[in-house]
């Protein structure tokens, strides 16, 4: 009988070192993905250590075998930034913040329409003609040599048809599809994302009385976010049903962002107009810098009670960067300049040039 | 995804405007003169072209007669910071002092008045 070390033996217990691990540590590449997430998502640290943990599980090659990398529902109100999230990610990954397949569930509401997605099989009308999103290579399309991931989302799962929750219930089980013409495509290379704004109006009502984000007081309640999450947790089990549910990996509920986080996220909202001004036109740039006033200007134009920030990257748009683009128009900015931009009393916006010496100053403070 | 080429021999405005244009959902060409915009036309389509009047060597004019050339229903839209001259060959006339949103509002008609008339055309 062969004789081997034994874990009941003295002796071997003994010899051997016992050294702690740190199963929470990441590795380096999933850290340098969570340094760019979180320096451009506010607020919503749930949803970021879940994407994270699928990918730092995908990384090390530990993804369930003939499943998706990784299932997750994404619950919050509108305007919370549940899309962002994955905009971010996809950039953090591929470089372009389009870089996912986007399913608008709400497309999909009536049972033919199905088609549009996996092609009309042989023998309808529009066989051959209708051309699937989901194909094999369109979820390639943005595979690299080094990362072989593709980000899919059904947005706003709560709007689809019966048919495409049986075709979701088989894509989250076996990641697996078969198109109208029979093909077969492989979605086990996918994490995919699920959103939904179901709850919204309560979860709201829990955190201010209002929905979305509102910029009034938060109630003071220590145990807030686990009821909001509570909310919308039950919210989905009602609507979704438990076949469903148990396909998850996670269910993230979006927090509704403090007055303080919005601020975070108009400073950041800012920061990218700069960097899409350097972008756009190189070594030639100007710089801009907007008082505090007309930073609470933006917040108050931005934000909505009812679709939370959604509203804010439009507002800068209008006001912030087609007023500087008029002015490069017209000859009143050029390479070197730093405008300073403020607000009148009457609301207007008011646009001025700090000399070079000083604009240098103020832009690098 | 509609293809427009921006002419501007300010690189700044020229740039800034394609950007512009993206976040709006086109795909946007820039062009710092009209030869390379002619060049840019020879090798590829595009649903419209915004260019500058007032530009060293060839003007925005003689480019839009040269788009039209083309294409007689070819859309051209000419940025100006002078007053606006009657020619047959530019869909739209656009004062530079008030760019934005006002350009955004004009392609929008052009292309969509481009689309009306090719389908009445295929009609």
């Amino acid at each position: 009988m062969p004789s081997g070390p034994s874990t009941d033996n003295p002796a071997f217990l003994e010899e051997t070192t016992v050294q702690p691990l740190d199963a929470t540590r990441r590795g380096e590449a999933t850290r340098e993905i969570d340094a760019f997430l979180r320096s451009r998502i506010v607020g919503q640290d749930a949803a970021v250590d879940a994407v994270l943990e699928l990918y730092q599980v995908f990384l090390v090659g530990m993804s369930p075998q003939d499943r998706p990398v990784g299932n997750l529902l994404f619950l919050g109100p509108t305007g919370s930034g549940k899309t962002y999230v994955i905009e971010v990610l996809a950039e953090a990954l591929f470089g372009n913040p389009h870089a996912f397949i986007k399913v608008d569930c709400a497309e999909f509401q009536e049972h033919h329409e199905i088609a549009k997605l996996i092609g009309s099989p042989p023998g309808y009308i529009g066989h051959m003609h209708t051309q699937p999103i989901l194909t094999q290579e369109a979820l390639t399309r943005w595979h690299t040599e080094k990362l072989k991931l593709t980000l899919l989302l059904f947005d706003e799962v709560e709007k689809a048809s019966e048919s495409l929750w049986q075709l979701m219930l088989g894509i989250l089980d076996k990641a697996s599809l078969t198109l109208g013409d029979n093909t077969h495509v492989d979605l086990s290379q996918c994490l995919i994302f699920l959103t939904s704004n179901l709850g919204a109006s309560e979860m709201s009502r829990l955190a201010e009385g209002g929905l979305g984000f509102a910029i009034q007081a938060p109630i003071e309640d220590a145990h807030l976010d686990d009821k909001i999450k509570r909310t919308a947790t039950e919210a989905a089990r009602k609507k979704f049903s438990p076949e469903f549910m148990n396909r998850l990996d996670k269910v993230v509920v979006f927090n509704t962002l403090r007055p303080d986080q919005l601020e975070h996220i108009l400073e950041l909202e800012l920061a990218k107009v700069q960097r899409r001004i350097e972008g756009a036109v190189g070594q030639n740039h100007f710089k801009f810098r907007c008082t505090p006033e007309i930073k609470q200007w933006l917040l108050r134009e931005g934000t909505d009670p009812k679709y939370g920030a959604r509203h804010l990257k439009r507002v800068i748009e209008k006001n912030i960067v087609y007023g500087l683009a008029n002015l490069v128009a017209t000859g009143q900015v050029k390479a070197g300049d730093c405008v300073s931009i403020s607000i009148k009393a009457d609301g207007g916006l008011t646009f001025v040039k700090i000399a070079a010496a000083a604009g240098a100053e103020s832009a690098a403070a | 995804m509609k293809n427009i080429l921006v002419v501007d021999d300010n690189e700044m405005l020229c740039r800034l405007a394609c950007d512009i244009l993206r976040t709006e959902g086109y795909r946007a060409v820039p062009a710092s003169n009209a030869a390379e915009a002619l060049r840019a036309l020879e090798e590829e389509e595009f649903d419209l072209l915004v260019t500058d009047s007032q530009m060293p060597g060839m003007s925005g004019l003689e480019l839009a007669r040269a788009a039209r050339d083309r294409n007689p229903h070819f859309p051209v839209i000419v940025m100006t910071a002078f007053e606006p001259v009657d020619c047959e060959h530019v869909t739209l006339w656009l004062p530079k002092q008030y760019l934005f949103p006002n350009l955004l509002e004009k392609i929008r008609y052009c292309l969509t008045g481009a689309e009306q008339e090719s389908e009445t055309t295929h009609r």
